[in-house]
């Protein structure tokens, strides 16, 4: 939800000001009655923001030097050690590294699949109605909530049982039946494949919106000059969707970075830690283990590294 | 022999034939213009010509060789589009350069071509630069550079001035019609300028509806319009065209009264009896407006654009009916005056009342 929310907001460009006020020459007086004014609307806003996201998040740093439970009543101050803690802690750089394999794999499937596909669909190579069917068949698993694709894929992977392993003996392929979600090897990767059948399509009908605004023209001039589809691709659409993929790119690795949600519903991190993300570690060093500094260090780091991203983001938007 | 033949090409889009049947010769080096309003497929016809559009029957040759299912890219065409169309995120060169590419032309070559191209358009110093970094006129000579550096045997321009400011236009024209004589190539042009196409072209395709209303060249076709649709297109400010009876007919001469305009003209044809109703069309510029009581009828002065060298004043007769006069800009006029007027000998057209057609 929270990323759907996200996504309009970036797709709808909210501005923050606008350039170039109407009023030219406004008196000293008058500018700064109407500073007061715009400080006074934003002021909900702003009070809103610093209580439940600045604060807490500051808070959250501040609480990650001191080493305490949820129900004692005073804590110890520590420094650093929680996060040196965290450095030896071989399921944390674990989970680091599932992390980034989430993010390489979803950059891959939501940026380049995505964008293939919505290019191939915006071609106008299938008939209209071919092209809508498919479209709105890859966009629908988006609309299901987290959880509940999380359980129906439990069930389709489940061993023997499952959909997905009957459908491989029937079709002959019977050695590759496995416990999807049980099996070390292949736990994560599950779950990613999961996730990317979930959001392909959306990021599709994004880079879809993104295409269509490109001028028509500049297609059939490229056809004109005999441009093959890869040639095409590569010379306008990758360059006319440019800032939607900055966008789409830098949404589907922060997504990846706090990923919690899918994880946890499906395997808990496990088996023996190998799906183990840090938003699964995170939570369970807080709400199970209930070592409260050390969940806030995990906490910082991803704060840290979404943080960075971020900068890059606004850097990389600002060099166009 | 023509160059490139169009015969009996059609084109529908579900229920609605947007070309009911078009036939164009085309001859080598020639500037031919598509004219006509919004809608009678002026530019349909072009983007067939140009392979964007399939050709639903009828055939489409180019120097001998038919067209129809060839693709655009084999054609031997370049087009200018309205937009321009240039790759916005491609330098000027990078523009001129990509078709170039396509066709596997390599480095040295594809540099010789742009630099001559640029040179022609005086584009040399914006070579490096983006499409966005360019003014309005830049960037159609950009269009057209792109279009050249390819060679085709047929240039196609769809209303490629329309997005520019007048004096920009009319330089565009000028420029357009020297790059003609320059390249020696074959341009199909679509407009709906009538101005346009009278000084670019050597040949105007008049068109309405999906068919084709009048072919010839652009004196041919303002002297001796074959029906009132032509005359009315054709001419600024457009042919009056008035109710006229006959009143009298010897050989070729036919006189004719518009409410009191005594007017006449030669025909062609069959003439008409007296009696008969006709319509009577007469250019501004073929009317002689003065002051004071003429032989004409007095008509009321009731709105003037003053041009400067000439004033066109637009004035009701008695009657009710409207008529646009060219006078002398010297003259003091305005509106509330009344004026009478008279036709230049020879220069006043007949059309049938019923069909329209020239007499």
């Amino acid at each position: 939800m929270a990323r759907a929310v996200a996504d309009l907001l970036v797709l709808a460009r909210v501005p923050f000001y606008t350039k170039g006020s109407t009023m030219t020459r406004p008196s000293a007086n008058r500018t700064h009655r109407a500073s007061l004014q715009g400080w006074l609307w934003v002021a909900p806003t702003l009070a809103f923001l610093v209580i439940f996201v600045y604060g807490p998040a500051l808070a959250n740093v501040r609480y990650s030097l001191f080493s305490f439970s949820a129900m004692s009543t005073s804590k110890t101050f520590v420094g650093l050690a929680n996060y040196a803690r965290l450095m030896a802690d071989p399921i944390f750089l674990q989970g680091l590294v599932n992390n980034a394999l989430y993010a390489l794999i979803s950059v891959f499937f939501q940026v380049g699949v995505a964008l293939t596909l919505a290019a191939v669909l915006e071609a106008r190579i299938f008939p209209r109605f071919a092209a809508n069917t498919f479209r709105s068949a890859l966009f629908l698993p988006s609309i299901l909530p987290v959880v509940v694709v999380g359980l129906i894929w439990q069930l389709l992977l489940a061993p023997a049982m499952g959909l997905v392993d009957q459908a491989l003996w029937e079709l002959g392929l019977g050695d590759w039946s496995r416990a999807w979600l049980g099996d070390p090897a292949t736990a994560l990767f599950t779950i990613i494949m999961v996730s990317q059948w979930q959001w392909t399509g959306y990021i599709m009908a994004l880079f879809m919106v993104a295409i269509r605004a490109i001028p028509r023209d500049l297609y059939e001039a490229m056809e004109l000059e005999g441009a093959s589809g890869p040639r095409i691709f590569w010379n306008l659409t990758v360059p006319g969707a440019r800032e939607t993929i900055l966008i789409v790119t830098i949404i589907t690795i922060l997504g990846s970075l706090k990923v919690f949600d899918i994880v946890w519903v499906m395997t808990a991190g496990g088996p023996n830690h190998s799906s183990e993300v840090l938003g699964t570690l995170m939570y369970r060093a807080a709400f199970r283990d209930d070592v409260i500094g050390y969940s806030s260090a995990i906490a910082t780091v991803i704060f840290f590294i979404a943080l960075t991203i971020g900068v890059v983001q606004i850097k990389l938007q600002k060099d166009r | 022999m023509s160059y490139m033949k169009i015969d009996d090409v059609r084109k529908s889009f579900g229920r609605y034939e947007a070309l009911r049947g078009v036939d164009i010769d085309i001859a080598k080096r020639e500037f031919v213009v598509l004219l006509g309003p919004s809608g009678c497929g002026k530019s349909t016809l072009l983007r067939m010509i140009a392979g964007l559009e399939s050709i639903d029957s009828g055939d489409l040759m180019i120097d001998g060789q038919r067209m129809n299912n060839v693709k655009s890219a084999n054609r031997g065409i370049s087009m200018v589009f309205q937009s321009y169309a240039l790759y916005p995120h491609k330098t000027v060169r990078q523009n001129m350069e990509f078709g170039l590419k396509v066709a596997g032309l390599k480095k040295p070559e594809r540099d010789a071509k742009i630099a001559e191209a640029a040179r022609i358009l005086q584009l040399t110093p914006l070579l490096d630069r983006l499409p966005r970094d360019l003014s309005g006129g830049q960037r159609q000579r950009v269009a057209i550079g792109r279009a050249i550096v390819r060679e085709p045997k047929v240039f196609l321009f769809d209303e490629p001035l329309s997005n520019l400011d007048a004096a920009l236009r009319m330089q565009m024209r000028v420029e357009l019609a020297r790059l003609h004589r320059e390249l020696q190539a074959t341009m199909v042009y679509v407009t709906h300028d009538q101005v346009e196409a009278m000084t670019l072209a050597d040949k105007i395709v008049v068109m309405r509806d999906g068919l084709i209303e009048q072919t010839g060249n652009p004196l041919e076709i303002y002297r001796r319009p074959v029906n009132t649709f032509v005359a009315g297109f054709i001419g600024s400010p457009t042919m009056n065209l008035l109710d006229a009876r006959v009143t009298s007919v010897s050989e070729r001469i036919v006189r004719v009264d518009a409410a009191g305009l005594i007017v006449d003209a030669e025909i062609d044809g069959e003439p008409p009896i007296v009696g008969e109703r006709v319509t009577l069309g007469i250019r501004p510029e073929h009317l002689e407006g003065q002051f004071g009581t003429g032989s004409g009828p007095s008509l009321d002065v009731i709105a003037c654009e003053r041009l400067g060298g000439v004033t066109h004043a637009f004035t009701r007769f008695s009657a009710g009916i409207d008529l646009t006069v060219q006078i002398d800009g010297e003259l003091p006029i305005s509106p509330g005056n009344t004026i009478t007027c008279t036709a230049h000998p020879g220069r006043a057209h007949l059309f049938s009342a019923e069909t329209g057609l020239r007499l």
